[in-house]
Protein backbone atom coordinates (compact mmCIF):
# COMPACT_ATOMS: atom_id res chain seq x y z
CA UNK A 1 0.00 0.00 0.00
CA UNK A 2 0.96 3.66 -0.17
CA UNK A 3 2.51 4.79 3.10
CA UNK A 4 2.25 8.37 4.31
CA UNK A 5 2.93 10.46 7.40
CA UNK A 6 1.00 13.46 8.64
CA UNK A 7 2.65 16.82 8.09
CA UNK A 8 3.36 18.99 11.14
CA UNK A 9 0.29 20.99 12.15
CA UNK A 10 2.19 24.26 11.92
CA UNK A 11 2.90 23.54 8.24
CA UNK A 12 -0.76 22.69 7.56
CA UNK A 13 -1.86 25.80 9.45
CA UNK A 14 0.45 27.84 7.21
CA UNK A 15 -1.32 26.53 4.10
CA UNK A 16 -4.79 27.54 5.29
CA UNK A 17 -4.11 30.64 7.34
CA UNK A 18 -6.01 32.91 4.94
CA UNK A 19 -9.17 30.82 4.68
CA UNK A 20 -12.24 31.03 6.89
CA UNK A 21 -13.91 27.71 6.07
CA UNK A 22 -11.71 24.69 5.60
CA UNK A 23 -12.52 21.07 4.86
CA UNK A 24 -10.22 18.39 6.26
CA UNK A 25 -10.74 15.38 4.00
CA UNK A 26 -9.46 11.94 4.95
CA UNK A 27 -9.03 8.88 2.77
CA UNK A 28 -10.43 5.53 3.87
CA UNK A 29 -7.90 3.34 2.10
CA UNK A 30 -4.07 3.44 2.34
CA UNK A 31 -3.89 6.62 4.43
CA UNK A 32 -6.27 5.09 6.97
CA UNK A 33 -4.34 1.83 7.25
CA UNK A 34 -1.02 3.61 7.81
CA UNK A 35 -2.64 5.83 10.47
CA UNK A 36 -1.83 9.02 8.59
CA UNK A 37 -5.09 10.26 7.11
CA UNK A 38 -8.20 8.29 8.05
CA UNK A 39 -11.23 9.34 10.07
CA UNK A 40 -9.31 9.37 13.36
CA UNK A 41 -6.52 11.52 11.94
CA UNK A 42 -9.04 13.92 10.37
CA UNK A 43 -10.45 14.53 13.85
CA UNK A 44 -6.99 15.13 15.30
CA UNK A 45 -5.92 17.55 12.54
CA UNK A 46 -9.26 19.36 12.76
CA UNK A 47 -8.97 19.62 16.54
CA UNK A 48 -5.39 20.86 16.32
CA UNK A 49 -6.33 23.55 13.80
CA UNK A 50 -9.39 24.64 15.79
CA UNK A 51 -7.31 25.02 18.95
CA UNK A 52 -4.60 26.85 17.03
CA UNK A 53 -7.05 29.33 15.45
CA UNK A 54 -8.90 29.77 18.75
CA UNK A 55 -5.65 30.69 20.52
CA UNK A 56 -5.05 33.34 17.87
CA UNK A 57 -8.64 34.58 18.20
CA UNK A 58 -9.34 33.83 14.54
CA UNK A 59 -12.84 32.74 13.56
CA UNK A 60 -12.34 29.78 11.27
CA UNK A 61 -14.72 26.93 10.65
CA UNK A 62 -13.18 23.51 10.19
CA UNK A 63 -15.31 20.85 8.50
CA UNK A 64 -14.45 17.15 8.57
CA UNK A 65 -15.09 14.33 6.12
CA UNK A 66 -13.51 11.09 4.98
CA UNK A 67 -14.17 9.36 1.66
CA UNK A 68 -13.55 5.70 0.85
CA UNK A 69 -10.86 6.59 -1.70
CA UNK A 70 -9.70 9.96 -2.92
CA UNK A 71 -8.29 8.47 -6.11
CA UNK A 72 -11.46 7.23 -7.85
CA UNK A 73 -14.17 9.39 -9.44
CA UNK A 74 -17.18 7.72 -7.84
CA UNK A 75 -15.96 8.41 -4.31
CA UNK A 76 -15.36 12.12 -4.88
CA UNK A 77 -18.19 12.81 -7.33
CA UNK A 78 -20.29 14.64 -4.70
CA UNK A 79 -17.40 16.69 -3.44
CA UNK A 80 -17.60 19.71 -5.81
CA UNK A 81 -21.25 20.29 -4.85
CA UNK A 82 -20.54 19.82 -1.14
CA UNK A 83 -17.62 22.24 -1.30
CA UNK A 84 -19.73 24.80 -3.15
CA UNK A 85 -22.85 24.41 -0.98
CA UNK A 86 -20.91 24.70 2.24
CA UNK A 87 -18.76 27.59 1.09
CA UNK A 88 -15.49 25.75 1.61
CA UNK A 89 -12.54 28.00 0.80
CA UNK A 90 -9.80 25.37 0.94
CA UNK A 91 -9.44 21.62 1.32
CA UNK A 92 -6.71 19.86 3.26
CA UNK A 93 -6.37 16.33 1.90
CA UNK A 94 -5.08 13.66 4.23
CA UNK A 95 -4.94 11.26 1.29
CA UNK A 96 -1.68 10.45 -0.45
CA UNK A 97 -0.26 12.59 -3.23
CA UNK A 98 -2.50 10.77 -5.70
CA UNK A 99 -5.53 11.90 -3.71
CA UNK A 100 -4.35 15.51 -3.66
CA UNK A 101 -3.75 15.48 -7.43
CA UNK A 102 -7.11 13.89 -8.14
CA UNK A 103 -8.99 16.27 -5.83
CA UNK A 104 -7.19 19.25 -7.35
CA UNK A 105 -8.43 18.26 -10.80
CA UNK A 106 -11.90 17.47 -9.47
CA UNK A 107 -12.38 20.69 -7.52
CA UNK A 108 -10.86 22.97 -10.17
CA UNK A 109 -11.14 26.38 -8.49
CA UNK A 110 -10.82 25.41 -4.81
CA UNK A 111 -7.26 25.00 -3.52
CA UNK A 112 -6.31 21.55 -2.19
CA UNK A 113 -3.38 21.33 0.23
CA UNK A 114 -1.47 18.20 1.25
CA UNK A 115 -1.89 17.24 4.90
CA UNK A 116 0.46 14.28 4.69
CA UNK A 117 3.81 13.49 3.16
CA UNK A 118 3.53 10.50 0.83
CA UNK A 119 6.51 8.25 1.48
CA UNK A 120 6.54 4.95 -0.42
CA UNK A 121 4.87 1.65 -1.36
CA UNK A 122 5.36 -0.59 1.62
CA UNK A 123 4.16 -3.32 3.96
CA UNK A 124 3.28 -3.26 7.66
CA UNK A 125 6.10 -5.42 9.00
CA UNK A 126 4.85 -5.01 12.58
CA UNK A 127 2.13 -2.90 14.18
CA UNK A 128 2.94 0.73 13.46
CA UNK A 129 6.02 -0.01 11.35
CA UNK A 130 5.99 0.17 7.55
CA UNK A 131 8.85 -0.74 5.26
CA UNK A 132 9.41 0.22 1.63
CA UNK A 133 9.20 -2.84 -0.61
CA UNK A 134 8.30 -1.64 -4.10
CA UNK A 135 9.51 1.27 -6.20
CA UNK A 136 6.80 1.01 -8.88
CA UNK A 137 9.46 0.87 -11.59
CA UNK A 138 7.14 -0.70 -14.17
CA UNK A 139 9.23 -3.77 -15.04
CA UNK A 140 9.11 -6.32 -12.24
CA UNK A 141 12.11 -8.65 -11.90
CA UNK A 142 11.13 -10.26 -8.62
CA UNK A 143 11.11 -13.68 -10.29
CA UNK A 144 14.89 -13.33 -10.68
CA UNK A 145 15.62 -12.23 -7.13
CA UNK A 146 13.65 -14.56 -4.90
CA UNK A 147 10.75 -12.14 -4.51
CA UNK A 148 12.92 -9.47 -2.82
CA UNK A 149 13.16 -6.27 -4.85
CA UNK A 150 16.67 -4.98 -5.54
CA UNK A 151 15.28 -1.70 -6.88
CA UNK A 152 13.33 -0.78 -3.74
CA UNK A 153 15.35 -2.55 -1.06
CA UNK A 154 18.91 -1.92 -2.18
CA UNK A 155 19.96 1.67 -1.45
CA UNK A 156 21.74 1.79 -4.80
CA UNK A 157 19.07 -0.21 -6.70
CA UNK A 158 21.85 -2.29 -8.18
CA UNK A 159 20.96 -5.33 -10.25
CA UNK A 160 24.00 -7.45 -9.42
CA UNK A 161 24.75 -7.23 -5.70
CA UNK A 162 25.63 -7.04 -2.99
CA UNK A 163 28.06 -4.14 -3.23
CA UNK A 164 31.11 -3.63 -1.04
CA UNK A 165 29.07 -1.62 1.45
CA UNK A 166 27.17 -4.66 2.73
CA UNK A 167 28.25 -5.61 6.28
CA UNK A 168 26.66 -8.39 8.33
CA UNK A 169 23.44 -8.06 6.38
CA UNK A 170 23.25 -4.29 6.86
CA UNK A 171 23.68 -1.43 4.43
CA UNK A 172 26.54 1.04 4.64
CA UNK A 173 24.16 4.00 4.56
CA UNK A 174 22.68 3.12 7.95
CA UNK A 175 23.25 0.15 10.26
CA UNK A 176 19.49 -0.09 10.79
CA UNK A 177 18.85 -0.59 7.07
CA UNK A 178 18.91 -4.17 5.88
CA UNK A 179 21.04 -4.87 2.81
CA UNK A 180 18.51 -5.75 0.10
CA UNK A 181 21.01 -8.00 -1.63
CA UNK A 182 21.84 -9.86 1.59
CA UNK A 183 18.09 -10.52 1.89
CA UNK A 184 18.03 -11.75 -1.72
CA UNK A 185 20.99 -14.09 -1.14
CA UNK A 186 19.51 -15.53 2.06
CA UNK A 187 16.13 -15.99 0.41
CA UNK A 188 17.60 -17.72 -2.63
CA UNK A 189 19.66 -20.00 -0.39
CA UNK A 190 16.41 -21.11 1.25
CA UNK A 191 14.81 -21.65 -2.15
CA UNK A 192 17.84 -23.62 -3.37
CA UNK A 193 18.21 -21.23 -6.30
CA UNK A 194 21.36 -19.35 -5.27
CA UNK A 195 23.19 -20.57 -8.39
CA UNK A 196 20.88 -18.39 -10.51
CA UNK A 197 22.63 -15.32 -9.15
CA UNK A 198 25.71 -16.31 -11.14
CA UNK A 199 23.90 -14.96 -14.16
CA UNK A 200 24.72 -11.27 -14.61
CA UNK A 201 21.68 -9.09 -15.13
CA UNK A 202 22.17 -6.60 -17.97
CA UNK A 203 21.59 -2.85 -17.60
CA UNK A 204 17.88 -2.25 -17.61
CA UNK A 205 15.63 0.04 -19.56
CA UNK A 206 14.43 2.60 -17.06
CA UNK A 207 11.89 4.11 -19.45
CA UNK A 208 9.23 1.91 -17.80
CA UNK A 209 9.88 3.78 -14.56
CA UNK A 210 9.18 7.48 -13.96
CA UNK A 211 12.26 8.19 -16.06
CA UNK A 212 9.99 7.64 -19.07
CA UNK A 213 7.59 10.35 -17.89
CA UNK A 214 4.18 10.03 -16.22
CA UNK A 215 2.78 6.59 -16.93
CA UNK A 216 -0.67 5.32 -17.82
CA UNK A 217 -2.17 1.83 -17.66
CA UNK A 218 -5.23 1.01 -19.76
CA UNK A 219 -7.14 -2.18 -19.13
CA UNK A 220 -8.43 -3.49 -22.49
CA UNK A 221 -11.76 -4.75 -21.11
CA UNK A 222 -12.49 -1.95 -18.67
CA UNK A 223 -11.57 0.83 -21.08
CA UNK A 224 -11.55 -0.52 -24.66
CA UNK A 225 -12.09 2.94 -26.15
CA UNK A 226 -8.91 4.17 -24.51
CA UNK A 227 -6.67 1.63 -26.23
CA UNK A 228 -4.10 3.46 -28.25
CA UNK A 229 -3.87 6.33 -25.77
CA UNK A 230 -1.36 4.56 -23.56
CA UNK A 231 0.22 1.31 -22.55
CA UNK A 232 -2.29 -1.56 -22.41
CA UNK A 233 -2.06 -3.94 -19.48
CA UNK A 234 -0.81 -7.37 -20.58
CA UNK B 1 -17.13 14.18 32.76
CA UNK B 2 -17.52 10.52 33.66
CA UNK B 3 -16.45 7.92 31.11
CA UNK B 4 -16.75 4.14 31.48
CA UNK B 5 -12.99 3.77 31.08
CA UNK B 6 -10.30 6.35 30.29
CA UNK B 7 -8.79 3.93 27.77
CA UNK B 8 -11.87 4.65 25.63
CA UNK B 9 -10.68 8.23 25.13
CA UNK B 10 -9.28 8.90 21.67
CA UNK B 11 -6.66 11.55 20.89
CA UNK B 12 -9.47 13.69 19.45
CA UNK B 13 -11.48 13.25 22.68
CA UNK B 14 -8.47 14.40 24.69
CA UNK B 15 -8.15 17.50 22.51
CA UNK B 16 -11.85 18.37 22.47
CA UNK B 17 -11.83 20.43 25.73
CA UNK B 18 -9.15 22.67 24.23
CA UNK B 19 -11.28 23.20 21.13
CA UNK B 20 -13.88 24.95 23.27
CA UNK B 21 -11.35 27.02 25.15
CA UNK B 22 -10.25 24.91 28.12
CA UNK B 23 -6.83 25.78 29.52
CA UNK B 24 -6.08 22.27 30.65
CA UNK B 25 -7.31 18.73 31.00
CA UNK B 26 -7.08 16.34 33.93
CA UNK B 27 -7.61 12.66 33.17
CA UNK B 28 -8.18 10.54 36.26
CA UNK B 29 -7.88 6.79 35.75
CA UNK B 30 -7.85 3.72 37.95
CA UNK B 31 -4.90 2.78 40.15
CA UNK B 32 -1.84 1.37 38.44
CA UNK B 33 -2.03 -2.31 37.55
CA UNK B 34 -5.68 -2.62 38.55
CA UNK B 35 -7.12 -2.87 35.03
CA UNK B 36 -8.50 -6.21 33.87
CA UNK B 37 -7.22 -5.48 30.38
CA UNK B 38 -3.44 -5.73 30.22
CA UNK B 39 -2.81 -3.14 27.49
CA UNK B 40 -5.45 -0.55 28.42
CA UNK B 41 -3.10 1.59 30.51
CA UNK B 42 -0.45 1.60 27.79
CA UNK B 43 -3.05 2.64 25.24
CA UNK B 44 -4.34 5.57 27.21
CA UNK B 45 -0.80 6.67 28.06
CA UNK B 46 0.13 6.57 24.37
CA UNK B 47 -2.95 8.57 23.40
CA UNK B 48 -2.19 11.14 26.06
CA UNK B 49 1.38 11.35 24.76
CA UNK B 50 0.04 11.94 21.24
CA UNK B 51 -2.46 14.55 22.42
CA UNK B 52 0.34 16.34 24.28
CA UNK B 53 2.34 16.17 21.03
CA UNK B 54 -0.48 17.89 19.14
CA UNK B 55 -0.60 20.66 21.72
CA UNK B 56 3.17 21.10 21.48
CA UNK B 57 2.93 21.25 17.67
CA UNK B 58 0.64 24.26 17.87
CA UNK B 59 2.68 26.00 20.53
CA UNK B 60 0.81 25.00 23.68
CA UNK B 61 2.48 23.48 26.73
CA UNK B 62 2.09 19.70 26.78
CA UNK B 63 1.86 19.92 30.59
CA UNK B 64 -1.66 21.21 30.12
CA UNK B 65 -2.77 17.56 30.11
CA UNK B 66 -2.36 15.69 33.39
CA UNK B 67 -2.95 12.02 34.02
CA UNK B 68 -3.57 10.90 37.57
CA UNK B 69 -4.25 7.45 38.91
CA UNK B 70 -6.63 7.03 41.82
CA UNK B 71 -5.12 5.49 44.90
CA UNK B 72 -8.30 4.58 46.72
CA UNK B 73 -11.91 5.39 45.85
CA UNK B 74 -12.03 7.47 42.70
CA UNK B 75 -14.30 10.19 44.08
CA UNK B 76 -12.12 10.64 47.17
CA UNK B 77 -9.07 11.34 45.00
CA UNK B 78 -10.59 13.80 42.60
CA UNK B 79 -10.43 16.90 44.73
CA UNK B 80 -6.76 16.45 45.61
CA UNK B 81 -5.77 15.75 42.00
CA UNK B 82 -7.85 18.64 40.73
CA UNK B 83 -6.16 21.03 43.13
CA UNK B 84 -2.69 19.83 42.14
CA UNK B 85 -3.47 20.26 38.44
CA UNK B 86 -5.12 23.63 39.02
CA UNK B 87 -1.98 24.92 40.73
CA UNK B 88 0.13 23.70 37.83
CA UNK B 89 -2.25 25.19 35.27
CA UNK B 90 -2.17 28.49 37.07
CA UNK B 91 1.62 28.57 36.73
CA UNK B 92 1.41 27.60 33.04
CA UNK B 93 -1.21 30.31 32.38
CA UNK B 94 0.94 32.96 34.06
CA UNK B 95 4.05 31.95 32.15
CA UNK B 96 2.09 31.81 28.89
CA UNK B 97 0.60 35.28 29.42
CA UNK B 98 4.04 36.61 30.30
CA UNK B 99 5.42 35.26 27.02
CA UNK B 100 2.55 36.77 25.02
CA UNK B 101 3.30 40.19 26.54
Amino acid sequence: MIVAERKPLAEIRGFVDDYRRILILGCGTCATVCLAGGEAEVKVVAAGLRISFLRDEKEVEILEDCVTRQCEPEFVADLPRKVQDEGVGAVVSLGCGVGVNFLAQTLETVPVFPGVNTEFFGAAVEPGVWLEMCAGCGNCILHLTGGICPIARCSKSILNGPCGGSRDGKCEINPEVECGWALIVERMKKLGTLDRLAEILPPRDWSTSHHGGPRKVIHPEAAPAAIGQGKAEQ
Amino acid sequence: MLVPCVARLSVADLLSPFEVGADGLVVIGCSEGSCLYPTAEQRVMERIRRAKGVLAEIGLESERIDYWRTERSAEASWTAFWELSQRKLSRIRSASEERRR
